[in-house]
């Protein structure tokens, strides 16, 4: 973890303690109604100071308390558009399963990304410490998948572009990797090892139902084996390379 | 499977079935690009009717797509008059009339299985005797006048152009040193869009490896048509649109055999391309999916356990009010 | 349309026993321009000990009445900007201590001004995330999330 997102996430998470105090709080205007109060806005008196914890421009979290509910709203980095587009999709997905996640507001408020309403009623039948660590996680998990889909999209897209153009050139070769006598394994040299790991999921789809396997193989190089023939290993080794 | 196959699998396997034990059929399948096939015995078991239904058919028999099926369907190809009505092509296969070694069946199954790809590759075909015919003219002229071609630069053929799906189309020009095929394709989506862009920036990556250097060159644009085809009327400019453009030098089409492969290969980028972003879409899809089944499991550890119902002394339950 | 248009209009604000936000704290006894030429005063006192190197004293100066309230958003502006000055002239190390010597009041009112900071990060602001984090998080240690609730429980927008 880098070393501005640790305090970062300790500020959100001591604001967000100190402003989930909430108590059951009916409504003022219309008898045996009972609203979040940040959400109806209809007096000032039931609404406290909005609070914003920010790292940079792009990452800040607004935390709008109330008497009986706190709105809490967060802006997660999207460095490019692919980023951003990604960012869009999970958020939107988590959104439209808002349904199990009680605390997850269907829409996030303008200029924010995704928000969460805890009402007292969530902080009444859930643990406020583990609400708080949920945030706390979401924050955390979310960039990281968010950052590695990116990678994976775009180790996928290499992959895809060197194996159409080798075969369309014709010339067969599967540079850097060579099979081994005798036992159906095969070096292959790999620049990076998170390319392999991007794929691990994707390899039962690709290799047509044999099982392959990488191992951590010599420095920087990663080897395959695999149950079935040479054959197939090396048109798969071929294919990946 | 990380690239597609050139041929029809279901032409494949209904092929291999029916040779070994005739039967009736009334298929209607489909193939990329909105081709339709139907694979019918009309008459007898014996006799086989396989039509092919494929959108470009005119812009394919003005480069000679009919003449190239001729010569490589000799003796089962039908002619324009018994073509099955709304398809293109028909061919008859006589199941008493087939080879009967096993290595010729599966070299005629494999053909008529690339049936598709055999219609397709005929503007590539004539793109490349054209190309030839040029360097060769280029060349007798590059003696005579070379000062003259030295200023003109170099010689080009016709612009084929191929609509291959609705908003969609394939442009081949050929010139004296080399075929440059250009892909429009469109983007329906956002996602569509941006991921299309990251796949085709890493084929034009791609090209850097030193494995790759003898790979056709590879440049693309979105927003505007390359130089190519700007020229043309009815192009579209804009974010959805993408056009990639595969410069073949003539060693990608030296001999029948490697033309042929990279005919099979080309005439599926778009779809490759495509599939590979649908593919992307559903790994991501996946992941989301999980981290967020996981993201409900940290938020359900927030509710308190239910404390077991207890028992009192007699083996009666009771209830804390 | 427009026959239906009352149905829109909000009655309650036109009642007379309405709530106003400014119904919720006295205003600062000693009115815009006092408050202004008070944080005038200030923020230069605040400039010469900082030349002088004396933090504790440019920051307990700062924190003792501010302006707040409505119609003094000069005298904010000062205040606040000689405050991100003061956070961004302390050597890391010397924080814990110059926290401790703060009362409760000036600490509740440092906090909110490190919030307030943080929200005009990305529209102009010369202060970095990475600084205010710090002395939130050391704040907190010092003050509890006690200082943090009364933050926002104070009607008096600093």
């Amino acid at each position: 973890m880098s070393n501005t997102l640790r305090p970062y996430l300790n500020a959100v998470r001591a604001t967000l303690t100190a402003a989930l105090t909430l108590e059951n709080f009916s409504s003022q205007v219309v008898e045996r109604h009972n609203k979040p109060e940040v959400e109806v806005q209809t007096s000032p008196e039931a609404l406290l100071k909005p609070l914003i914890v920010s790292r940079n421009e792009s990452e800040r979290v607004l935390i709008e308390p109330s008497v009986n509910a706190i709105r809490l709203s967060i802006s997660i980095k999207q460095a490019d558009e692919i980023e951003k587009i990604l960012c869009h999709k999970f958020t939107r997905f988590m959104m439209m399963r808002a349904e199990g996640f009680v605390i997850l507001r269907r829409k996030p408020i303008p200029g924010y990304d995704i928000s969460f309403l805890i009402t007292n009623f969530h902080s009444e039948s859930m643990l406020k410490h583990k609400l708080v660590d949920f945030i706390i996680q979401f924050m955390e998990d979310v960039d990281k998948e968010i950052s590695e889909m990116k990678l994976s999209l775009n180790a996928r897209a290499r992959i895809v572009a060197e194996s159409y153009l080798s075969t369309t050139e014709l010339s067969g070769g599967c540079a850097g990797s060579k099979i081994r006598s005798g036992t159906a394994s095969l070096d292959m040299a790999v620049e990076n090892g998170w390319m392999i790991q991007a794929l691990q999921p994707d390899i039962g789809g690709f290799s047509g139902g044999t099982s392959h396997q990488f191992l951590p193989g010599p420095p920087s190089s990663y080897r395959l084996t695999c149950s079935n023939d040479k054959a197939d290993l090396f048109d798969f080794a071929f294919q990946f390379a | 499977m990380i690239l597609l196959e050139s041929h029809s699998v279901i032409i494949n396997d209904v092929l291999t079935d029916r040779f070994e034990k005739p039967s009736r059929a009334d298929i209607q399948f489909v193939d990329y690009d909105n081709v339709r096939f139907h694979l019918s015995t009309p008459s007898s078991k014996t006799q086989i009717l396989l039509s092919m239904g494929i959108q470009c058919w005119p812009d394919l028999v003005k480069y000679g797509a009919r003449e190239h099926l001729q010569a490589e369907y000799e003796g089962f190809l039908l002619s324009e008059q018994e073509t099955e009505p709304e398809y293109n092509v028909s061919l008859v296969i006589d199941l008493e009339k087939i080879p009967e070694g096993v290595d010729d069946r599966l070299a005629l199954i494999s053909k008529l299985a690339h049936l598709k790809s055999t219609a397709m590759s005929s503007p590539f075909l004539s793109a490349f005797a054209e190309q030839a015919s040029l360097q060769a003219n280029y060349k007798d002229a590059a003696g005579a006048q070379a000062k003259d071609l030295g200023e003109q630069g170099e010689t080009k053929g016709d612009l084929k152009v191929v609509r291959y799906r609705e908003e969609e189309a394939i442009y081949i020009q050929a010139s004296n040193d080399r075929v440059t095929v250009v892909f429009s394709t469109v983007f329906k989506e956002e996602t569509d869009k941006v991921f299309g862009r990251v796949f085709l920036q890493e084929f034009v990556d791609a090209r850097k490896l030193n494995a790759l250097q003898n790979a056709p060159q590879v440049r693309y644009s979105n927003r505007e048509p390359p130089l190519e085809i700007r020229h043309l009327p009815g192009l579209h400019n804009g974010e959805d649109w993408g056009y990639v453009t595969f410069v073949l030098f003539p060693r990608h089409f030296a001999n029948p055999t490697q033309s042929q492969s990279t005919i099979n290969r080309i005439q599926l980028f778009r779809d490759y391309l495509h599939y590979h972003i649908k593919c992307s879409k559903a790994y991501m899809h996946s992941r989301m999916r999980y981290r967020v089944a996981e993201f409900l499991k940290i938020l359900n550890r927030a509710k308190p356990e239910v404390a077991a119902e207890r028992r009192t002394a007699t083996g009666r339950t009771f209830r804390t009010r | 349309m427009s026959e239906y248009a009352f149905r829109k209009i909000n009655i309650d604000a036109l009642e007379e026993d309405v709530l106003l936000p400014s119904d919720l704290y006295d205003p600062d006894p000693r009115g815009p321009d006092g408050a202004l030429s008070d944080a005038q005063a200030k923020s230069t006192e605040v400039r010469n000990l900082i030349s002088r190197g004396d933090i504790p004293g440019a920051l307990n100066a700062i924190l003792s009445d501010p302006p707040y309230g409505d119609g003094v958003d000069e005298a904010k502006n000062l205040t606040t900007n000689a405050l991100l000055l003061i956070l961004n002239s302390t050597r890391a190390s010397e924080i814990p201590g110059i926290l401790k010597s703060l009362g409760q009041e000036q600490q509740d009112h440092l906090m909110a001004y490190i919030y307030k900071g943080m929200a005009a990060i990305g529209q102009g602001s010369d202060v970095t995330g990475s600084v205010l984090l710090n002395w939130h998080s050391q704040l907190t240690e010092v003050a509890g999330v006690g200082c943090i609730v009364r933050v926002m429980a104070d009607r008096r927008t600093l």
